[in-house]
C-alpha cells in the first residue's frame, strides 16, 4: 500500500473513532428527547402523554433521530475540521515522508470520507428504526403501504423533474461540506503564516485581531467573487437550461429555479477549487508545524 | 566519501526577526557530530529545517544531493516529541504508528531498544515519566533505518545512570554509514562519542571543528565550546 494510501488509512480511523463516539450519543440523545416527549412524571410512574400522537415509542425514535441527523452532522464537520487542524500543525504527522500537497490533500480527503461515513451510519441507523417500526408499529406501518401504493410513480419521481433537486442537492451539499473544511483551512493557515511576517510581539489576543482581520476581507473577497461569478456565469447557465432541457425536458417553467441552483453549484465548486488550491499553497510553504518539546 | 549533508547560504526568517543566517554546512557519512549552542541559537531550527519541517527559508538544503522535502524526510530520523499524539495514546499505538507510516521501521530492532530501555508497551503517554518519554523517542528514533538521525536534546528527562548507558550504546544502533547530528547541553557526556562539533552562535555556524583538532590543542570539548561563549562575554 502507498503511503498516500496508509496515511489515509490512519487518519480515516482516527476520524471516525471520534465519530462512532458521536453517532452513540446521537442514539442516545434521541433516545432520551423521544422518551421525555412521550413520557411525564406523576406519581411516582412515568405516564405517557396523550397529547403528543398514537405512533409508538420507536416510530417517535426514527423521527426524533432523523432530525438529530442535520444538528450531530454539524457537530461532526466542527469535531473533525478541528482534528484536521490538529494533524495540519503537528510535528508528527508533518515528519512523515510524504509532500506537504499529499498530506494536506489525506488530512481533506479522510475527513470528507469520515462525513461520509457517518452519513451511512445514519441511512442504516434509519433503516434499523424504519423496520423495526414497521414490524411493531401497526398504525406506521399502514401509512407506509399508503404511501408506498404506487411505487411506480414514486421512482419515475427520481427521473423526472425532482431528480435534478434530489442529485444537485446530494452534490450542493458534498460541496457545502468541502467548503467548511476549506474555509476552517484557509483561515486558520493564512491568519497563522500571516502572523509568521509580523513582530513578535503578538500574543494570543493579537492572533484573535488578525483572524478576526482576515474572516472580513475573506468574506468581503466571497461576497465580491460570487456576485462576479454569478453575473459570468448566469448567461451560460440559462442557456443551457432554457436550450437543452428546455426541448428535450419540457420543463421550461422550471428554469429559472434551475438556473439558480446551477450557479450555486457552479459558484460552489468554483470555490472549493479556489481555497483547495489556495491552501494547498499556503500549506506548503508558509504553514509550519508547531515546536513543542 | 561524499557528502551526506549539505546546506548553502541558508537563512531563516520569523516575526521579522533573523534566526539563521548564511548557514554553510556540510557533513559526511558515518559521523557522530555535536550541534552545540547556547539556548534559543537556533538549534532546533536548523534541525528543523534539514527535517523538512521549516521550509520558510533562503539557501540550499539537500540529502545526498537530493533537495526535495519529502525524499529527504526518508531518510532522516528526527527525534519527534510525539506532539501529535493524545496523552491517553498507548506505545503500542505509536509503534503501530510508526511500523505503519515508516517504511524503514524495524520492529526488531524497537523490541532490542524497548528491552535496553524497559518500556512498557501498555502504558500511555499520560502514565510515563519525561524520562521514559525521552526513552521512547529515542527508541523511535533509532528504530528507523535513516541516513541522518536528528536529535534534539534527546537526554533532557533522562537520569544520569540511564544518560550514560545510552549515550554508551548509541554507536552501535546506527548503521557504520549513518550520520547522528545530535544537540544536547550535556556536553562533556556526549564528549567521548563524537566526531565532530559543530557551534551555532551569532545566528549562523561558528565553527566546524573534528574532535581531533581540538583534542591536539590540549583542550576538551567542553572548554573548547566553553571558550567559544567566553569570547562573547568579555
Amino acid at each position: 500500500m502507498s503511503l498516500f494510501n496508509c496515511c489515509f488509512t490512519e487518519l480515516f480511523k482516527l476520524k471516525t473513532k471520534k465519530l462512532n463516539t458521536l453517532m452513540l450519543f446521537q442514539i442516545l440523545t434521541s433516545m432520551a428527547i423521544t422518551f421525555f416527549s412521550l413520557y411525564k412524571f406523576e406519581n411516582n410512574h412515568f405516564i405517557r402523554n396523550t397529547y403528543v400522537n398514537d405512533f409508538n415509542f420507536i416510530t417517535n425514535w426514527m423521527t426524533s433521530f432523523f432530525f438529530l441527523v442535520l444538528a450531530f452532522g454539524f457537530i461532526a464537520v466542527c469535531l473533525i475540521a478541528i482534528f484536521a487542524q490538529r494533524v495540519n500543525r503537528s510535528q508528527t504527522w508533518r515528519l512523515i515522508p510524504m509532500s506537504s500537497t499529499n498530506l494536506y490533500l489525506d488530512n481533506t480527503l479522510s475527513s470528507f470520507v469520515s462525513i461520509v461515513y457517518l452519513g451511512i451510519l445514519d441511512v442504516i441507523g434509519l433503516l434499523l428504526l424504519f423496520g423495526m417500526s414497521v414490524l411493531t408499529d401497526s398504525r406506521f406501518k399502514k401509512n407506509v403501504i399508503t404511501g408506498f401504493s404506487s411505487p411506480s410513480n414514486a421512482m419515475s419521481q427520481l427521473f423526472n423533474e425532482r431528480a435534478f433537486k434530489i442529485w444537485g442537492s446530494i452534490l450542493l451539499l458534498i460541496l457545502i461540506t468541502l467548503f467548511v473544511f476549506f474555509v476552517v483551512d484557509f483561515l486558520n493557515f493564512s491568519s497563522r503564516a500571516i502572523l509568521e511576517f509580523l513582530p513578535t510581539t503578538s500574543g494570543q489576543a493579537f492572533l484573535r485581531v488578525i483572524f478576526i482581520i482576515v474572516i472580513v476581507v475573506a468574506c468581503w473577497v466571497a461576497f465580491s467573487a460570487n456576485n462576479f461569478l454569478a453575473s459570468l456565469i448566469a448567461f451560460p447557465i440559462d442557456f443551457v437550461f432554457s436550450s437543452v432541457l428546455g426541448i428535450f425536458g419540457g420543463y421550461r417553467e422550471y428554469n429559472d429555479r434551475y438556473v439558480n441552483f446551477g450557479i450555486s453549484l457552479i459558484i460552489m465548486l468554483v470555490f472549493d477549487i479556489f481555497l483547495l488550491i489556495a491552501n494547498t499553497l499556503i500549506f506548503n510553504y508558509f504553514f509550519e508545524a508547531r515546536e513543542k518539546k | 566519501m561524499s557528502n551526506l549533508l549539505e546546506i548553502e547560504n541558508l537563512t531563516y526568517r520569523k516575526n521579522l526577526k533573523v534566526i539563521l543566517k548564511d548557514i554553510n554546512l556540510n557533513l559526511k557519512h558515518g559521523k557522530i557530530v555535536a550541534l552545540l549552542g547556547e539556548n534559543g541559537a537556533g538549534k532546533t531550527t536548523l534541525m528543523r529545517i534539514i527535517a523538512g519541517i521549516n521550509k520558510n527559508f533562503r539557501g540550499m538544503v539537500a540529502i545526498d544531493g537530493v533537495q526535495s522535502v519529502a525524499d529527504r524526510k526518508r531518510v532522516i530520523s528526527f527525534s519527534d516529541s510525539l506532539s501529535g499524539f493524545k496523552e491517553s495514546t498507548k506505545v503500542a499505538k505509536i509503534i503501530n504508528f510508526y511500523e505503519y507510516l515508516y517504511d524503514d521501521f524495524d520492529k526488531n530492532k524497537f523490541k532490542q531498544l524497548q528491552k535496553f530501555m524497559r518500556l512498557n508497551e501498555n502504558l500511555r503517554l499520560s502514565e510515563m515519566s519525561k524520562g521514559m518519554r525521552e526513552k521512547l523517542i529515542i527508541a523511535l528514533t533509532f528504530s528507523r533505518q535513516a541516513e541522518l538521525y536528528l536529535l534534539d536534546e534527546p537526554f533532557s528527562g533522562i537520569d544520569a545512570m540511564a544518560r550514560k548507558k545510552i549515550i554508551s550504546s548509541i554507536i552501535l544502533w546506527k548503521a557504520d554509514e549513518a550520520t547522528i547530528l545530535i544537540s544536547d547541553h550535556f556536553v562533556n557526556e556526549i564528549a567521548s562519542m563524537l566526531d565532530e562539533v559543530v557551534v551555532v552562535k551569532d545566528k549562523t555556524i561558528y565553527c566546524h571543528k573534528s574532535t581531533e583538532e581540538i583534542r591536539e590543542n590540549n583542550q576538551s570539548i567542553e572548554e573548547f565550546y566553553e571558550n567559544i561563549y567566553g569570547e562573547g562575554d568579555e
